[in-house]
Formats: structure tokens, C-alpha cells, sequence
């Protein structure tokens, strides 16, 4: 993996702030370069974190939990299959209402049936990985990476849109697969390209729903590196995963079991007090 | 033990394995690929070969297919500009009466064509609703019979178009609105591209469909050389009011060239690869 230079950093012509607005491309997993980043359009998220009581039912199943994570936390989700993991990356995301509770993001309310409202995933801001990556099988590698920039940066242009997806995309070890289409890639490929797509918009929450599940073990690593290191000041992770060094990655284990938060807490004292035979195993 | 299998080897080496369908079914189904081909040879067979291109280049023809094409063209454009969001919304969104419209939508498929074409007359007839309200209609007009052509043809292509976007993953579009792509950005962005092959096989189908319409097109606005008479009315025609039973030949011959253009063009959505 080598240095990522920052890239042009003259600003977009009509760019009113132009320090603030500028891209700061995603760094390579070593951490050595790239500006410290700015989350000024972040700001709103600084201080109060992610608040979160929510029922949501999807498909005959229910979900009934609630958690609180502090700004610049990450947490890793893990649990049985069928626990609710993917629910709740769906209700987070806004992908699926909730049935009743309240989500609320940095102060703002972003889910609440009571209240009457709800804010469409377009409008939350949030980073997502899905499972299995879901790149758009129609759109280069590249413009897979620049799709979010597209819609959410509307002061860069196409250019440097495609200056930001190329190094995040050379980040993710993907340099020379920009042109591709995501057919020409393995499985963990995609993935990568999948989380440099989610990464380029250094959201205030990203959400990872088993993000290293594919992709090959030598990978691995880096990824895991590289959400750490790309991580802008205040963002809050939340990754479902099944694995053992990524769980031990994050700051708080959110251990969900038959549709309800069985345990919360740092990897360390839920492994020294583990409240359930499968949570002992994950973090042995 | 020996005797079975050598009773397998002879079925295998025979041209055709019938898997244990019985000889009455395979009977009957080469019954029913006989009279389908019977017509369909005994035209090929009729057909005035030497003479075809002096047949078709007469004024009466040239004159059909140019409105054929018009009607037929006009017809797609129109199904597909209408047709996909309303497969959209009957795909993709819950609504009250939702049956219903799926109901009005797609009867063209089995309505008699002479129906369709008696519905036309009364809604935008100029006898019909649309001329009592505005004293015009669309009768004896190509844009009436582009009207009819549409109706008959634009349920192809809406069920097509349907079908696919059921069995497509919404997770693309979820992806997409999780990147801050708003709904009509993402509808084009992303729903339409992954849709465009069930797209263009419905616009084909509705094509083929438009190009044979009869009845509808008769019954609403008539026959008038030019304007509404299309390939199929020059056909019945020729066929009828004129001894000039080589000229339909003719014409049929070039349908059934187009018929067949179509189906190569769609035989991978129709016949699944074994």
C-alpha cells in the first residue's frame, strides 16, 4: 500500500469556503498523509451523538432496543443470524421506518412515528456498506465510488468527483479496476469498492453491514486499517461483523440476540464477563 | 439388471429421449406443431417469390407501410413514455384499487380488438365522449389509429417491464438513496438502466403487436388509404375488395419476415437456454 498524494487541492471556482468545501481525499491505510480532516459540515453531529429507542418489525420479526453512542465512537454489532443485525443497519439508514421510538442524529430527529416524523435516507447524511456491496452493475467501478459525491457534494465537479473516487479507490488496493464494471470483480473486490464508496463522503454516521465478509483475508487488514484511519473526527461506525478482530476494533459491542440488545459495552469487559456462551466465543 | 441397461443405451441413441413422457402427449404435440406450420408453409410455398419486389413497390403499399411505420413507431414511443411508470408504480408502490388499474390496464391483452376499437369510438369518437365535449375527435385521424395501435400494444409491454422489475433487487435503490440520490435522480439513475433489457424486449413485443393491429384500428378510425390504412387493412384489402390475392401474399411474406426478426430478437427472453 503505498502514500495516496492529496491530490489537486485547488477549490471548485464557485467554492464560497473554499478550505472547508475541499475534498480530503481518503488516506491510505498507513495514515501518513492527507490533511487532518474537517468535518465542519459535520459540525451539527459534534457533541451529541446517536441516540436511539426504537420497536421496528420487518417481515413477522421485531426488533426492541435502544443505545446511545457518543460522537467519534465505533461500535460493532454482533450476534447470532436472524438476532436483528440487519434490521437494524435498515431502521438506521432509514431504508425501513420504525414502528415506534425515536432515532435522532447529532440532536436531530430523524425517525419518530409519534411525532409524525421521518427523514428519508437521501436526506440523513449517513455513510452505508451494504452486505454483499451492491454496486450498481451499470456504472464504472469509478463512478460507482463518485455516485454519493455526485449527489452530496454538488460543488465539485465531475473531474473532481473522479480525482476523490480514484484515490479512494487506490486506497482500497482497486487502482486499476476504475474503468472496470463491477461484473469483472471478485466478490471481494467489490466489497472494497463498496466501502471506498461510502467512505469518500466522510459522513458524520457510516454504516458497515458485514463489510469484510467477502473479501480475502490478506484484505482484510487494510480495510480495517483503513476505516480506522479515515475515520474524520466525530464519526460515528457502526459495523455489523462476525469477526473476532474487527469486533475487538471498536470502542462498544452492541450484542443483539433474538431481536433485543442482550449486552452493551466495551469488547473487553463484555469478554471478561461474556453474558452469553456465543458472545465468549466470538471474543475468545 | 443387463437387459435394462441395454434398454437405456438403445433409448439413448435414438434422436429423441422422451424422458418418460407418454406417446399419446408427444402425438398430440406434434399434432399441434403440424397445424401450426401448415399456413405458415403453405404461404411460403404460395408466395409470389419472383415477383415480390414488384408487388411491394407498388404506391398502395409503399403508402401502407409508411403509415404502418408511423402508427407502429408512434405506438412504442408512446407505450414506453406512458407504459414503464405505470409499471413502475404498479411494481413498486401499495395503493388502494391497485387491481383495478392493473385490470384497466391490461384487458387490451384479451379484449376482442373489435371491443377495443368500439371502446375508442365512444371515448374519443367524435360521436363518443371526447366530441360531445369538445365537439372533435380522433376518428378517420392517424393519431386515432396510433391511439389504438397503443392500447393493444402497450399491456405487452407494461407486463414485461413488471415482471422484471418484481424480481429486481430494490437494494440497488436503497444503495443509492443512502448516497443522497433523491427519488427522481435515482429512478433514472439507477431504476431505469437496470430495467432498459425488460424495456426494450416489452417495446419489441408491443412493436410486433402494433404493426399486426386489425380490428381495433378498423373499428375506430376506419380505412382510409394514407391516413389510416396500415400493412394489415392493405392486406384484408387486397385480399377482398381486389383480385389481387398475390399482392396480401406478398404483404403477408413481409410481415412474416418482420414477425420473425422479432423473435430472434427476443429468443433469449423466451426460450430459456438448456
Amino acid at each position: 500500500m503505498t502514500r495516496n498524494d492529496p491530490g489537486p487541492n485547488d477549490p471548485a471556482p464557485n467554492d464560497p469556503a473554499p478550505n472547508d468545501s475541499t475534498p480530503s481525499p481518503i488516506r491510505g491505510a498507513d495514515g501518513a498523509s492527507g490533511p487532518p480532516v474537517d468535518r465542519t459540515q459535520a459540525g451539527a453531529t459534534s457533541g451529541v451523538g446517536l441516540e436511539v429507542t426504537m420497536v421496528v418489525e420487518r417481515d413477522g420479526f421485531t426488533l426492541d432496543m435502544g443505545f446511545t453512542l457518543a460522537p467519534g465512537t465505533t461500535a460493532a454489532v454482533v450476534g447470532p443470524n436472524g438476532s436483528g443485525k440487519s434490521t437494524l443497519i435498515a431502521a438506521l439508514a432509514g431504508l425501513h421506518p420504525i414502528r415506534s421510538g425515536r432515532i435522532s442524529a447529532g440532536g436531530r430527529v430523524l425517525d419518530d412515528p409519534a411525532a409524525g416524523i421521518f427523514v428519508p435516507p437521501e436526506d440523513r447524511g449517513f455513510g452505508l456498506v451494504p452486505q454483499r456491496g451492491m454496486l450498481f452493475p451499470h456504472l464504472s467501478v469509478l463512478a460507482n465510488v463518485a455516485y454519493g459525491l455526485r449527489h452530496r457534494r454538488p460543488d465539485l465537479d465531475r473531474a473532481r468527483r473522479a480525482d476523490v473516487a480514484g484515490v479512494a479507490l487506490e486506497a482500497v488496493g482497486l487502482a486499476n479496476e476504475g474503468a472496470r464494471f463491477p461484473r469483472d470483480l471478485s466478490g471481494g473486490q467489490a466489497q472494497r469498492a463498496a466501502v471506498a464508496r461510502a467512505l469518500v463522503l466522510e459522513s458524520p454516521i457510516l454504516l458497515l453491514d458485514e463489510p469484510l465478509s467477502n473479501i480475502d483475508v490478506d484484505y482484510r487488514q487494510l480495510i480495517r486499517k483503513l476505516l480506522r484511519v479515515n475515520q474524520p473526527t466525530n464519526q460515528i461506525q457502526i459495523v455489523v461483523t462476525h469477526g473476532r478482530d474487527h469486533a475487538y476494533d471498536a470502542e462498544q459491542l452492541l450484542a443483539l440476540e433474538n431481536g433485543g440488545l442482550l449486552a452493551s459495552g466495551p469488547p473487553d469487559e463484555l469478554a471478561a464477563n461474556p453474558p452469553s456462551p456465543w458472545l465468549a466465543e466470538l471474543l475468545r | 439388471m443387463k437387459t435394462r441397461a441395454a434398454k437405456t443405451r438403445a433409448v439413448k441413441t435414438r434422436s429423441m429421449k422422451t424422458n418418460g413422457v407418454p406417446r399419446l402427449i408427444v402425438a398430440l404435440a406434434i399434432a399441434g406443431v403440424v397445424i401450426l406450420a401448415i399456413p405458415l408453409s403453405a404461404l411460403l410455398i404460395d408466395a409470389p417469390w419472383l415477383d415480390l419486389p414488384e408487388l411491394l413497390f407498388t404506391p398502395a403499399t409503399l403508402t401502407a407501410i409508411r403509415v404502418s411505420l408511423v402508427v407502429s413507431l408512434s405506438a412504442v414511443a408512446l407505450s414506453v413514455l406512458i407504459g414503464v411508470p405505470t409499471a413502475f408504480v404498479l411494481a413498486r408502490t401499495e395503493f388502494i384499487g391497485k387491481p383495478l388499474v392493473r385490470t384497466v390496464v391490461t384487458v387490451p391483452l384479451v379484449l376482442p380488438p373489435v371491443v377495443t376499437g368500439v371502446a375508442l369510438q365512444s371515448g374519443f369518437g367524435r360521436r363518443g365522449l371526447l366530441g360531445s365535449l369538445t365537439g372533435w375527435g380522433l376518428s378517420n385521424s392517424t393519431f386515432g389509429a396510433i391511439l389504438a395501435a397503443t392500447l393493444v400494444a402497450m399491456p405487452f409491454l407494461i407486463l414485461s417491464v413488471e415482471g422484471a422489475l418484481r424480481n429486481a433487487d430494490p437494494g440497488y435503490e436503497q444503495v443509492a438513496a443512502s448516497l443522497g440520490a433523491k427519488p427522481l435522480a435515482r429512478w433514472w439513475q439507477i431504476s431505469l438502466p437496470l430495467a432498459r433489457s425488460s424495456i426494450l424486449a416489452g417495446a419489441i413485443l408491443a412493436w410486433a403487436r402494433a404493426l399486426g393491429e386489425f380490428g381495433a384500428t378498423i373499428t375506430f378510425v376506419g380505412n382510409i388509404p394514407g391516413i389510416t390504412r396500415t400493412l394489415p387493412l392493405e392486406v384484408s384489402i387486397a385480399l377482398n375488395s381486389e383480385p389481387e390475392p398475390n399482392r396480401a401474399l406478398a404483404l403477408s411474406v413481409l410481415m412474416l419476415g418482420v414477425s420473425l426478426v422479432v423473435l430472434v430478437a427476443l429468443r433469449d427472453r423466451w426460450v430459456p437456454r438448456t
